[in-house]
Order: structure tokens, then sequence, then C-alpha cells
């Protein structure tokens, strides 16, 4: 059943108010984090997804034909607030979901794609591929032991080209700066 | 005895010298071939078929009667799908260029291939030029992509991404030189192809959202040196520069450094002006126009140059001042034609801004503008003397256009129709000649906008664009015709998707198209009514060419979805999101 527009509004506001709740100067990684099993699988899969388009190769995201993306390595979202992230995007912002189910019924902020029927900018937007569970769960393994709360080092740039390359070369010294994107409500 | 055989050793010699002198002959190609290609439609000697870049093809075996019976001819399996920098594979844009014979082609990483007609397509050799991947990919804004080779002389001219201009041979297929052009340590590519006019191939350059500044460069290519290089924004003092002012940040004031305006797409030549036409792109930061106050020339605008110089003899701006986006840098079509009843020297350009322009190509002067798009919503229309946007304000240094469509830093969200990616995108526009029609492949867009003040100053390799668009409104397109002469829409041929890959007008009376769902179609150049289609259920992302051997009529389309659309706008348009890369090419005859 579609929720009235004020449920909606509720909705969003409540998954704004989540969000910058925890990307406020987040600067290390989640107590108690799960045991990383897949992180080399999750990596492969974020490439696949298309996570890096926006959060680009670094995870410090910034501004991009995708959006301006909050940078993974600052983000305080937890284990579970990632995977459902990433199951159900963002709506109103170009962050979008990944999991074939969102949407079709309820589960994702209580919300389904009636409740945006005549509201097409706030659409939420599928993914360049769907993921399924295990998928998820890997591209957050790989967050949570790569990218949240750790700096960017030239180990990790080899690991995600797949080798030493000129890019690499650049790393040491580089400080990438996600700051212009606060306050701005469409990151990924 | 001895003697017998060493007289027939040097007969042997003899007629492979001079079987290779002759081959050489045949195969090179002269200047008068490229100024006289209308003349040769077995031939697609040049990017845009002819210098004028009209993309029409003057072959009548495929028409309105017999496109029915058009089948495919043959295939070929083109490499270049591997990814590399933020890439996860290539894409193909390229148009093939035929000759005696002969096509190549080029795949995304700048792999050129040459292949036999005569034999089924296939490959004679291929030229890999070992691209740096990683490198250039990561500075590649809008996917891996080359849009094919030129010929001079023996040699075929190319481009790869990470900046090199590379000359090959055009029978062995060695490298025989590779020069420096453009630079991806500051952020320059290439992904156009290069633009031969008598000795110097042309090269325009890609890197408008990594905070370039753009230029045209004019090599030689008989000593490999650089003729001529035209910068596109003008340096403090030059003509022009004064359209720069002083932005609001200590590293703003001199925002002309940084300014953008790349050439990415190939312009056209006119050998009796002897002028180049070419189209230059988007300023930079695209989304935060207060941080470069001022008209931002020659962004968003047209440019004549003396081929000769380089020097600059016109130009023409479509959207001074640019926060959407709209760039400018799509193809230039020469035509003589009649204009408001009177023949004319023109250049017509079909703008991302959503507007088509007829200028006076001896001069500049704007002779009509018509909006080609379903909506239009950024301004009301064009001044009919100026052809300058309505809503633009002299009075102001940062334009706003109409109320709500512009992102800027007091108003941080906004939207557009046609949205940042058109309009109509690179994918090139076809002239009939006969008909007298400019025909348009279309973007029906709308989009959102945000700024992000562009508070942190430039940095290499990084993304300088002071905000992003924002999907949201469903995405579609259109094969759009307009009469020349009077510069009014006569027909829109509606599609479910946005029309990506270019289209090719034929004297048979024909458009082909290529569509994003993997639909190559061919049009009815008077009703725009489908007269044939075929499924090759590949993202098609390129214009089709034609081309003749031994008098049978080719039609030619490179298939594999790549570039921006899918890694960037795919939520616009839902049911390309299952679409697979590939990378093929498919030929098509009676």
């Amino acid at each position: 059943m579609a929720l009235s527009f004020p449920k909606k509004l509720n909705a969003l506001i409540l998954i704004s108010t989540l969000w910058f709740v925890t990307q406020a100067h987040a600067v290390g990684p989640p107590v108690g984090a799960e045991p990383l099993a897949n992180v080399d699988y999750g990596l492969a899969t974020a490439k696949r997804a298309n996570c890096m388009g926006c959060h680009k190769w670094h995870g410090e995201g910034g501004t991009s034909y995708g959006g301006a993306a909050i940078s993974l390595r600052k983000t305080l979202l937890d284990r579970e607030q990632l995977v459902d992230l990433i199951k159900c995007g963002r709506p109103g912002t170009n962050m979008p979901y990944f999991d074939r189910k969102a949407y079709k019924n309820d589960e994702c902020y209580g919300l389904t794609f009636a409740d945006f029927s005549d509201d097409e900018n706030n659409r939420p937007l599928q993914g360049k591929k769907y993921l399924n569970d295990r998928q998820v769960n890997a591209v957050v393994d790989f967050l949570i032991a790569e990218l949240q709360g750790k700096p960017i080092t030239k180990a990790y740039c080899e690991k995600y080209f797949g080798g030493p390359t000129k890019e690499c070369e650049l790393v040491e010294g580089k400080k990438k700066d996600n700051d212009q994107v606060d306050g701005v409500v469409f990151e990924r | 005895m001895r003697h017998l055989d060493s007289l027939f050793i040097h007969f042997l010699l003899l007629t492979a010298f001079l079987m290779q002198s002759s081959l050489a002959a045949d195969v090179s190609t002269e200047w008068n071939a490229l100024l006289s290609a209308d003349e040769h439609p077995e031939n697609w000697a040049t990017h845009h078929g002819t210098l004028d870049g009209q993309r029409f093809s003057r072959l009548t075996e495929i028409n309105k009667d017999t496109v029915k019976d058009l089948k495919m001819a043959f295939t070929f399996s083109v490499g270049g799908l591997g990814g590399g920098g933020g890439w996860e594979h290539g894409g193909l844009e390229g148009t093939p260029i035929a000759e005696d014979g002969f096509l190549y082609i080029t795949d995304g990483w700048g792999s050129v291939y040459k292949l036999d007609i005569r034999r089924n397509g296939k490959l004679v050799w291929k030229m890999d030029p070992d691209t740096d991947r990683d490198w250039a990919g990561t500075v590649t804004c809008c996917g891996v992509d080359n849009r094919g080779v030129a010929l001079w002389r023996d040699k075929v001219i190319s481009h790869a991404l990470d900046g090199r201009l590379i000359i090959t041979n055009k029978i062995s297929g060695e490298i025989e030189q590779e020069i420096p052009v453009a630079d991806p340590a500051i952020g320059e590519t290439i992904t156009a192809a290069p633009l031969v006019i008598k000795d110097m191939a042309i090269t325009g350059v890609a890197g408008g959202e990594f905070g370039i500044r753009g230029w045209i460069n004019a090599t030689d290519l008989v000593d490999g040196k650089r003729d001529w290089r035209f910068h596109t924004i003008p340096a403090p003092g030059e003509p022009g520069s004064e359209t720069w002012k002083p932005g609001p940040e200590a590293h703003s004031i001199d925002a002309w450094k940084h300014g953008g305006g790349p050439t990415w797409i190939t312009g056209s030549y006119d050998p009796v002006l002897n002028m180049i036409y070419w189209g230059v792109g988007n300023p930079g930061p695209d989304w935060d126009n207060a941080y470069r106050p001022g008209d931002n020339l020659y962004s968003n605008s047209v440019v004549a140059l003396d081929a000769d110089n380089g020097k600059i003899k016109w130009h023409f701006q479509y959207t001074p001042n640019d926060s959407y986006d709209f760039d400018g840098v799509n193809e230039q079509t020469l035509v003589d034609a009649e204009i408001h009843g009177k023949l004319t020297k023109a250049v017509l350009h079909a703008d991302r801004n959503g507007y088509a322009y007829a200028l006076d190509r001896t001069n500049g002067k704007f002779l009509w503008g018509t909006s080609f798009v379903k909506q239009m919503t950024w301004t009301s229309g064009l001044d009919k003397y100026s052809g300058r946007p309505n809503d633009y304000d002299p009075t102001v240094d940062v334009q706003r256009y109409k109320p709500g469509t512009s992102p800027s830093r007091e108003a941080r969200e906004s939207k557009s129709c046609p949205g940042n990616m058109g309009g109509k995108n690179w994918p090139p526009t076809s002239y009939d000649p006969d008909r007298n029609r400019y025909y348009i492949p279309v973007i029906e867009s709308c989009a959102l906008h945000v700024n992000v003040p562009q508070e942190g100053a430039w940095k290499a390799r990084e993304f300088w664009l002071g905000g992003a668009p924002k999907m949201g409104p469903v995405i579609t397109g259109s094969i759009t015709a307009m009469d020349v002469n009077t510069g009014k829409v006569v027909g829109k041929h509606e599609t479910p998707y946005p029309m990506l890959g270019g289209l090719l007008a034929t004297k048979g009376g024909l458009i082909f198209a290529g569509r994003p769902e993997g639909k190559v179609v061919a049009l009815d150049s008077d009703t725009l009514e489908e007269l044939w289609s075929f499924d090759t259920n590949t993202g098609l992302n390129a214009p089709p060419m034609s081309f003749a051997v031994d008098g049978k009529q080719y039609i030619a389309i490179m298939a594999g979805v790549g570039g921006a659309w899918p890694k960037w706008f795919i939520a616009s348009t839902p049911g390309l999101t299952e679409m697979q890369p590939g990378q093929m090419l498919f030929v098509f005859a009676l």
C-alpha cells in the first residue's frame, strides 16, 4: 500500500537525518566489526557494480558525473546500515538500489515505487546491476576492511588496480579532501 | 650457371621491388582524394565521410525499394573489451574508414584493425598501441573510447587515449612513429579521430571535467613536429580574455588556467576558405559558473581557424557562462544550401543545449536557431539577430538563465530541459543535400543539476566539476529532421531510448541509425517511417557509415555499449540496465 505524502516525507526526512548523523565527523572504523572473509570478492563486486564509478578508486568520493559521493573512508555507518544502504539506495539522491526486490515491497524505508509515482525527481534509481545478499555482504566486508577509517595507501592502490601502475606512484602524500560535499543532499 | 642464377635473383628482386612500389602507390591516400571524397562514394575517406562533415553517402544500391532485402554480410569480433582505470570495459564509438576494399576500425583502447572486405572482413593486421590503461583510464570522464583513424599517404593516423598520435604503416601495420600530443598527467586524453588536412594531423583534446586548458593541435606528419596549437581558452591579453573575470576565491582569480574548453569531436574543413571549423566544449568547473564570471570564451563555441597557422578567424558562442554542462563540442556540418531562400555557405550545428544553429561560415553571422527537443526550459528561445539565448543577461557576469533551471551557489539544486547530456550529445548528425535536410540524433531529456562550490584549488587528475548532474527523470530519444532553408523542425521519429550512436543519410533516400538497445534501423528520409531493422542485441553507441567494393554497397556499424551512459546515466533509461558489453562490427549488404 502506498504511503500518503506526509508518510513519505517523514520517511525521506528520517533517511536524511540518519545519514547526516552517521556521517558527521567520521573518524574511525565501527566498533565490533564482523569477521571479514570476502574482501577480495567484495572489491571485485564493487568494481562490477560501479560503486567506484562515483566513490572513485580511492573511496574518498567527491564530485563526478555520478553525483557528489560521500567518502567511504569517513563514513560512520555500521555494517547493518551499509547493507541496507546498498540494498535500498537513497531516494532523492544518485545513490542507487542494488537489491532486485527493493521498493517492490516496503522493506526499504517503508516505501514502494508507488510512493514515487508522481515524483520522478526523487524516485529510487536502479544500480548498474543487481547484487544478491552474498555480494552485498562481500562489498561491505571490503568497505570495512580496506576503506572505512583508513588512509589511502599505495598498497591499497596497487590492490585496486591489480598491480603497480603510474597512478599509484602519486599516492604517497596524496590527501583527498571531501569537505566540499558536506551539506549537499545528493551524496551516494 | 652461377651467372644465370645471379641474373634470375636480380630479376626476382626487381620484380618484387616494382610490385611493392606499385602496391605502395595504390594504397597511398593523397590530399586530392580527401578533397574529392564526394566523387568516390565507394570509399569513406575521412572521419565524417567528407571534409564538410555531412555524413552523406552518395551510394544508391541500397534505397527505399531495396532496403527490405538488406541482410547481414559478415561480422568481426573486435577486441578492446578489457577495463582500465575506473572503467570495467571499453566501448565502441568509432566510425570505420573505408578505402579500396579495406576497412580501418578502432577499439576503445586505440588498437587499429585493417579488414579485407573482399575476404568477408578477414583481419589483415592489428596495431595495438599498448595504451597505458590505468594512467589514461583514471582521467577519462566519459568512457574508454576511440572514434577512429585518418589516412595519409601510405600511413594510418590514429590516437591513443594516453595522448599519443600514432603513425602506422598501412601495408604492414607496423608503428612508424609515436608523437606525444596530450598529457594525462594534467588530465588530458584523446578520444577523437584525427582530421588530416594537407600534410597535417589535427588533434582535439578531452579533459574538460579535469580542468584542462583546451586546445586544437596541428602536427606536421612529414617531420612529426607541431605546426601550431590554438588554445581554446585565451590567456590574459589575448582576444577573449576579457570574458574571464576574477572569481571570488584566491584560486579562482586565474580561472582561465583550468577553464576547460575541450575539443574531443573531430571538426570540418572548407578547402576554398581554407578554414577549419571545430566545436569547443564546456568551461570548468562545469556546474559552478560563479567560479569563472564572464562569458568564458571560447567555451561552448564554434571556432573557425586558418588551417595554415591556427589563427582564429571568427567564433560564435552558443551558451555563455554555461552552468549546465551543455558543452558545444558537437560536430560542425558545412553546407552550401538555400537558407531563407538564398544560396549560402553555412555551417550547421546541433548543440547539447537543445538548439540547432545555422551560421554563415564565411564570417560567423547567425542565420537561424531552432529548438529541436520536445522540452526546452532553460531559455525561452534565441535572439533572432544575435542567436544569444533570450534569457542571457548582459548586465551580469554570472548567468542564471530561466529561474530554477541553473544551479548556483545561492540555489544549489535546479532542473533543466534538456539535461546535461543533451539535447544532442557527440553522436553525429547527417545532412542530405538532395533534400536540404538536417537529421539529428536526439536525447529527449530533463535532468537535475546540483552546484557544489569549487572551494578547493585545482589538483591534477582530479574531477573539476563544481557540482554534478542528478538523475531522476526518465530519458527517451528521437531522430529529428530539420528543413535547412527555413530552420524548422519538419519531422520527429520518436525512440524509446536516447539516440547514442549517430546517423547516416544516403542518396538512396534512407537514414540509418543504431539504437542503444541494439536495433539498427533504416528510416525513409522523407517521412521518417521505419523501413528496415535488425536486432544486434548489443548496445549501439557508434555511427553507421557506407562504402562499396566492386560495385556492391555495404552499411557498417560498430556495436559495443560504452561511454558515459552505462556508468553514469543508466538509471535514466531503466530498460537498458541489463545491456551487456560487447565488441562487434556488423556489416550489411543486399
